[in-house]
Order: structure tokens, then sequence, then C-alpha cells
């Protein structure tokens, strides 16, 4: 549908209308958590600084969560999906713990509970408010959503953000939120197997996709748009830098699109400096995350100033951490 | 456009689009946007699609804030001027299987009736 058409609804449409076009999102996170809460820590295992992972078989069905079929501490069960699942949650839990101090999604010890095998060639993975849910892939194009840390620690940063931010998942502040659970994704990874920023690839979903598809990845942080340029999948539409900012109705406004600029800033920043990724900027990502002023429907713009500040306050007004966040938004064109 | 959220009665004028957005693997080409012309539909299909989409009044507004979570996008227009009419946003879980067999197969998923499953 030509874009001009949903612009139209957009402007013209009924209130409702509007909301379906413009994606503000009224019915926002905070009810949902209201709605339905979590599970909450189990106090006869409550143990701060160790993972409570549960992971169930949704058996290709789609009714969430399924039946548990590994928890904390048991062996491997032998299945894939299931032993992938639940180490590369572990290993999300175990950064967050080791490098931030924080107990799970809540930082109060919630549980980790997670779904796959949800159902038919499912060629996704989300967090629904309470659980993260991987699907097998279709074969052909997908493998399944398990396969890559960086992408098991995606789903999980979005319940870590809900629960310190509540960004909208829509436009700008949407594409903030994208942008967070890539780069605490392969910040998992790269902490994980010890990388440099200098040596990590800095890919979303490498392991994801088949030898058929024509791409190396789903997103690159290094070099947005390059992912992929595939028959079927079509062109990695993904920028990198404001001037190509892509305005569009679709994907709540382009949330896994133009999320790729501020991907671009955390990488050139990374890159910059010796240290591992996870000492030099991404405390200073991680505290503008939390910071109190990052308002919910926050842009670029407001969330690159408060990572200024916080690269000011944990390494200092002339430090190279300072500089280095400092060019790398400016590369982007984001700040000027 | 109408001021209310009421189906428009469908004619031969009208189009209807439907995509699958959003995802973790948002990609382009996935979308597959799909379009179908009611001049185009047999009597029958015309019927089941009539029905289908009276019967999606009884399912809850997308609230597309699951992040990563895909939706559906249906839009009634006019081929003739190109007006949208009509517009409605359905979350995956929450999407009817014929639905979903309209948008990856296109009308001839309308040869079954839209209440089966
Ligand atoms: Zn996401």
């Amino acid at each position: 549908m030509p874009p001009h058409v949903l612009d139209r609804i957009a402007l013209q449409g009924t209130e409702r209308q509007r909301r379906c076009a413009q994606q503000t999102l009224q019915a926002d996170q905070w009810f949902r958590l209201r709605a339905s809460p979590p599970p909450v820590r189990d106090a006869a295992r409550a143990v701060a600084g160790r993972a409570d992972r549960r992971i169930h078989s949704a058996d290709h069905e789609q009714t969430l969560p399924g039946r548990l079929v590994r928890e904390e501490g048991q062996a491997a069960h032998g299945d894939a999906a299931v032993d992938e699942a639940y180490e590369w949650l572990g290993a999300t839990y175990r950064f967050y713990w080791e490098v931030f101090g924080r107990d799970s999604i809540d930082d109060r010890g919630m549980p980790l509970i997670g779904s796959v095998h949800y159902g038919r060639d499912y060629d996704n993975a989300f967090w629904n408010g309470a659980q993260m849910v991987f699907g097998d892939g279709d074969g052909d194009l997908f493998r399944r959503f398990t396969a890559a840390p960086e992408v098991v620690a995606h789903e999980l940063t979005h319940g870590v953000i809900e629960r310190d931010v509540g960004l909208i998942y829509a436009n700008q502040a949407g594409a903030i939120n994208e942008s967070l659970a890539d780069v605490f994704g392969v910040l998992v990874k790269q902490y994980h197997t010890g990388q440099s920023p200098q040596a990590a690839d800095w890919l979303i979903g490498a392991a994801l996709l088949t030898d058929q598809v024509q791409g190396r990845a789903l997103r690159s942080m290094q070099a947005p748009g390059t992912a992929y340029d595939d028959p079927v999948l079509g062109r990695d539409p993904q920028p990198g830098h404001m001037r190509d900012f892509v305005d569009t109705q679709a994907d709540n406004g382009g949330v896994h699109i133009n999320s790729g600029i501020p991907n671009r800033a955390f990488y050139l920043a990374a890159v910059a400096l010796e240290s591992p990724a996870w000492e030099s900027v991404g405390p200073v990502w991680y505290a503008a995350m939390r910071d109190a002023g990052l308002s919910r429907e926050a842009d670029f713009a407001a969330f690159a100033a408060l990572t200024l500040d916080h690269a000011e306050r944990l390494h200092g007004l002339e430090s190279r951490e300072h500089r280095a966040v400092d060019e790398a938004w400016r590369e982007v064109g984001v700040i000027s | 456009m109408s001021d209310t959220d009421e189906l428009p009665v469908l004619s031969g004028d009208t189009r209807l689009a439907v995509t699958r957005e959003g995802g973790f693997a948002y990609l382009p080409g996935l979308a597959a946007p799909r379009e179908i012309d009611c001049d185009q539909l047999t009597t029958l299909q015309w019927a089941h699609l009539d029905a289908g989409l009276r019967s999606l009044a009884a399912l809850p507004e997308a609230e597309r804030s699951s992040p990563d979570g895909r939706f559906f996008r249906l839009t009634l227009s006019s081929r003739r001027t190109g007006q949208p009419h009509w517009q409605r946003c359905l979350d995956e879980p929450h999407a009817p299987a014929w639905l979903v067999r309209l948008w990856r197969d296109g009308h001839t998923a309308l040869d079954e009736e839209a209440s089966s499953p």
C-alpha cells in the first residue's frame, strides 16, 4: 500500500483509525503488566546472583507458556531449542548480574520464563510482557530463534526496558527501545565470548539465517543497511545516519528500521576505545536507559544527551569515553 | 473517510489490503502486502469476506505494545479514488485463521467459510 494512503488515515481517520495508524499505543506496557502480573521470585529458591530459569515447550501451539520442560539446575534436556534457551538466558542473567549488579529483569530475581517451539514454522521471537517466546523458524529462510545468544538477550532486554523506562514502542522512542535490545544483546555475546569491540562482528541474528538467504544477518550495527539483500526477504532497510531516517507507518513507525541509527552510534563509540564494550560505553548506555530523565516518548537527541551526561559522570568530561560518545552521535547526525 | 468505525459496505470498487508488520525479524519481503479486489471475487468468496470482516468487530484492537510482537493491518479503500474507508489492526495472537490464510494465500482462501478454523 502506498505510504500516502496510511498518512491520510493518520490525518483524517476517526479516533480509532488514528490510533491504529499513528502507533500511539494508549494501552501501554504498565497497564498490561498490572493486568497480568508476571510470577514473582520463589522465596524458597531465591538467591540473588543466581538465575531462576523455567523453559517451556509450546509444542507447536500458540498457547503460553506451554509445558514446563527444564527448570533451574536440571540437566540438559537433549532438545536443542530447550537447551539453547536455557544456556543463553543464563548467559544474559550472568551479564546483567556481573556487569551491572542487576538481579534479573526486575532486579528482584524475577524468574526467566521462556517458551520454545512456539507455533509452526514460526519466524519470530518476542517478549509478551511476562515471558520470552521463540519460534523454530521455517527451515527455508530461518533457523530456530534460540540459536543466537544476542537474540535471546535481545528479548530479555525488552523486559528490562519495560521495567526501567517503559519507552513506548513506536517511532523514535520505539527505535531506541529496539536499539537498546540490540546493544545489550551483542554485549551479552561479547561478554560471554570475551570479545573486544574490534574483534566482534556486531551482527544481529547471523546464526538464524539459513544458507539459502543472501545475507549475513538480520541487522548490522556496524553497517546498517548491508545485512542482507535477498530476492525473498528484500533488502536491509536500516539507515545508519539521520539524513536517511525512514518516515513510515509500517512496523510501528519503523522501530526495527531506524534503530540502525542509534545502533551505529553505539558501535562507533565502542570501537573508538580499546577496552571491552561492556566496560567502556556499555555502562554509559545502561545508565542513560535508567535515567529518570529519559521520557517514555524520548527521541534520539534526548537519549544522546543522556549518554553524554553519563559518559561525563562515569568517565569524566575530558575522558576518551566522553569524546568517543560525542563523536559517535555526531557521525550519525543525531547531534551537530 | 467515514466518521465511524463501522465496516463500510463492500462494493465492486473496494480493495482490501492486508499486511503483517513488526517482529524481531522485521524484513520488508516478509510484510508481503496482499491486495484483494472485491470485483475479482466470486459471490461465495465475497460473502465469506463480508462475514469474516464483520466478525472482526468482536476482537480486541491491537495493542501493539508487545516488543517484537507481530500484527496484521487491514485497510479498505476505493480503487477509483485511492481513498481509504476503514482500517483495523489485530495482534497476531488474536488474528483469526481465515485472515492469516487470506494474507498468505490470497483470495482463494475465501473459498472456505471465514469462520472455519
Ligand atoms: Zn526487539
